[in-house]
């Protein structure tokens, strides 16, 4: 069920190139749709693996405060992302 | 709360996961469903929160991921039981206490009455035992109109009535009957007689006809006042007579008292017995020697009553006052004292309507016994109404 939903809320175009969805809540939130795992966590920078790439958050505090086999939340103050392929 | 709640009941610990691979063990956790919280980055490692359950399972992650786990801190209700557990009298402990605690939930602890003004409330609390509703009862068993419609045919004074239980206090509310003022009945025909032997001073008629004067001698039984007027037509009417007429009244009083009696009388000497009283069951736990004889006993109860609520636990003496007997000799002076109190009481109370004109007492004495013989003259009303029946031709 929570699978449909994400690939109902997912774009042809996302679905296409397995691309991550990503949702900023100003930068203190995030939350990762379609992640396949965690590669590093600190609290500085958290590393997370996708099907495309890895999506690399940097800032101050960051925790995972939700982790489900596809999504990730992360909270802190985020000041800088970067997608890695 | 209620999730702070659940994780004590199921017991969780904080751990700390160091070693090679600690994001492996994470994404491995999350792969195999393991919920856990709070899960922070530490040095070199993470720290977290996890069900007791679940970190039983872990361990086969732990060793594929090359990290080692550390309990730090173990919470929640399976290691306080697991802490006491050969307390048992602890458990016992809790559970009875538990138990009467929902006991004493159920009960009454205290009866309020509110709004008795002329029914007392000892006559109250009585009848409130007679029909079943009383301190100590459990509120399931307390069915409350059958109660207030018996307290009600018990007590007729009561107008209204109510049993509120709220909590463990239960208030009984009270409305009485407004008293019926006295009716005078004037509708049946009536003469008014003489209730006794005299000389009439005063004469007051409302209704009828007078047929005695001021200052006429007039015989018991003699009609004072008649019902039957005629008419100018020459037919009769028939009235119900009202009237006062006062007249000069001789009567005679003489009180009589032994010369030797036995008086009895509440002594100062007395023993106590005192018993814990908890809901409707007392419990002795004082014993004295008591001697046989007449006595008096008083109860008096104390009841806790730490706040505003009456609790239903206190202490209850009963204290009985031996009661002495003397054969007392009564001399001349001591009996005439008495017996003048005696005639103050009897025209106190006895002849408190009439007016005394002239007392004349002697006070005698006999074989076995003082007697004061006394004179009046009282100055009362006489009249006693007396129903007549009219009879008309054909009844």
């Amino acid at each position: 069920m929570k699978k449909t939903s994400h690939k109902q809320r997912k774009t042809p175009f996302e679905l296409m190139y397995n691309l991550p969805v990503i949702e900023f809540t100003g930068d203190r939130r995030v939350m990762v749709e379609g992640s396949t795992g965690v590669l590093k966590y600190e609290r500085d920078v958290i590393r997370l693996n996708t099907r495309s790439m890895v999506v690399c958050f940097f800032g101050r505090g960051l925790s995972l405060t939700c982790i489900s086999p596809t999504t990730v939340i992360i909270e802190g103050c985020v000041t800088k992302t970067e997608f890695i392929r | 709360m209620v999730l702070r709640l659940i994780r004590w009941l199921r017991g969780y610990v904080v751990f700390t996961v160091s070693g090679a691979f600690p994001e492996r063990f994470l994404n491995l956790m999350n792969t195999r469903g393991v919920r856990r919280w709070e899960f922070l980055p530490e040095n070199g490692g993470y720290s977290g929160k996890m069900f007791l359950s679940d970190y039983l399972k872990i361990r086969p992650l732990a060793r594929k991921a090359s990290v080692k786990l550390c309990v730090r801190e173990r919470i929640g209700l399976p290691f306080f039981a697991k802490k006491y557990r050969h307390r048992s009298g602890l458990l016992v402990g809790a559970v009875a206490g538990l138990l009467i605690l929902g006991l004493l939930s159920g009960c009454i602890w205290d009866i309020r009455v509110v709004g008795a003004e002329r029914v007392s409330e000892a006559r109250l609390r009585s009848a409130f035992e007679k029909s079943g509703f009383h301190v100590g009862m459990f509120k399931s068993s307390l069915d409350v109109i059958e109660t207030e419609r018996k307290i009600e045919l018990d007590i007729p004074e009561i107008r209204w009535l109510s049993i509120n239980a709220l909590n463990n206090v239960a208030t009984v509310e009270i409305k009485e009957k407004a008293e019926k003022p006295k009716l005078r009945v004037q509708k049946y025909p009536c003469n008014i007689k003489a209730a006794e032997d005299g000389v009439i001073t005063d004469i007051k008629v409302s209704s009828g006809v007078c047929e005695v004067k001021r200052g006429s001698a007039v015989a018991a039984n003699q009609l004072l006042v008649n019902s039957v007027t005629a008419t100018r037509n020459g037919d009769l009417n028939y009235v119900h007579s009202e009237a006062e007429i006062y007249a000069d009244v001789k009567a005679d009083k003489q009180i009589i008292i032994p010369k030797s009696n036995n008086t009895y009388a509440v002594g100062e000497r007395y023993t106590e017995k005192r018993g814990l009283r908890f809901l409707n069951f007392i419990l002795p736990f004082g014993f004295s020697p008591s001697d046989r004889g007449l006595k008096a006993r008083c109860y008096t109860t104390e009841l806790l009553r730490p706040t505003e609520v009456t609790l239903p636990l206190g202490v209850v003496t009963e204290r009985s006052y031996y009661i002495t007997s003397e054969k007392q000799k009564l001399d001349r002076k001591t009996a005439e004292e008495l017996l003048k109190t005696r005639l103050a009481l009897y025209e106190c109370f006895d002849e408190g309507e009439s007016r005394i004109k002239r007392r004349e007492y002697k006070i005698g004495e006999s074989k076995n016994s003082f007697v004061l013989r006394s004179e009046y003259l009282f100055n009362r009303n006489i009249a006693v109404s007396q129903r007549i029946r009219v009879k008309t031709s054909g009844q």
